[in-house]
């Protein structure tokens, strides 16, 4: 998913974040985290929920 | 990086479940967060079955998947041969594009060529034939000290 998303120049962490106690706590195997600040903007926003999309029917 | 190949045995995966074995093993990639269970069984020194569970990125999975189509049925010593030229391509940083005669050893395991050229995804191709590798030594280990 990281790739994918990469791929589309868009940047986001996954797989345990070094937290793996906190992974089985909840009973997942993986997250893909996107972190927003004050520099972020709406359009780069769009981007991410479109390369959502784009995840979604490439695995799906 | 991502051919059909690997999505098609990551969305069809060929024996996943875990079945009766010599010997279990459980190995984590925590850079994907990926984790398999597997399970081999020996007939002598026939590989009888590779049983698995798991859950993690695609390549992890289809990684299982063709572990499985190649590996059951074969004997030891030709499947340590398969291993080998599965690691070696995959520690070959993109730099092996795989002629007739690796294509004729590892059949669909060429489609993660692309994948060798990614430091971060190697681990992820490479996760269950470690475990396999592990649960062979562990298998075989114990029928010796049985007969021993």
């Amino acid at each position: 998913m990281g790739q994918v998303l990469d791929e589309q120049g868009i940047a986001v962490r996954v797989g345990h974040h070094c937290a793996r106690p906190v992974c089985l706590r909840y009973g997942i195997p993986a997250t893909t985290r996107a972190s927003f600040y004050l520099y972020s903007t709406p359009a780069e926003v769009d981007a991410l929920v479109e390369g959502l999309e784009h995840v979604r029917n490439f695995f799906g | 990086m991502y051919q059909d190949v690997i999505l098609d045995h990551y969305k069809h995966p060929h024996g996943r479940g875990l079945r009766d074995g010599d010997a279990e093993v459980h190995h984590v990639n925590p850079t994907c967060g990926d984790e398999i269970t597997l399970r081999v069984k020996y007939d002598g020194s026939r590989i009888e079955d590779v049983s698995y569970e798991g859950q993690g990125c695609s390549i992890s999975q289809a990684s299982a998947s063709v572990l499985n189509e190649l590996l059951v049925g074969k004997e030891l010593a030709e499947a340590q041969r398969i291993q080998g030229t599965f690691l070696e391509l995959m520690q070959s940083k993109g730099q092996i594009e795989p002629d007739d005669a690796m294509e004729e050893i590892l059949e669909d395991a060429v489609a993660f060529a692309g994948v060798s050229k990614y430091p971060a995804r190697v681990k992820c191709a490479l996760l269950s034939w470690m475990a396999w590798k592990d649960a062979t030594a562990q298998a075989l280990g114990d029928a010796e000290r049985k007969s021993a």
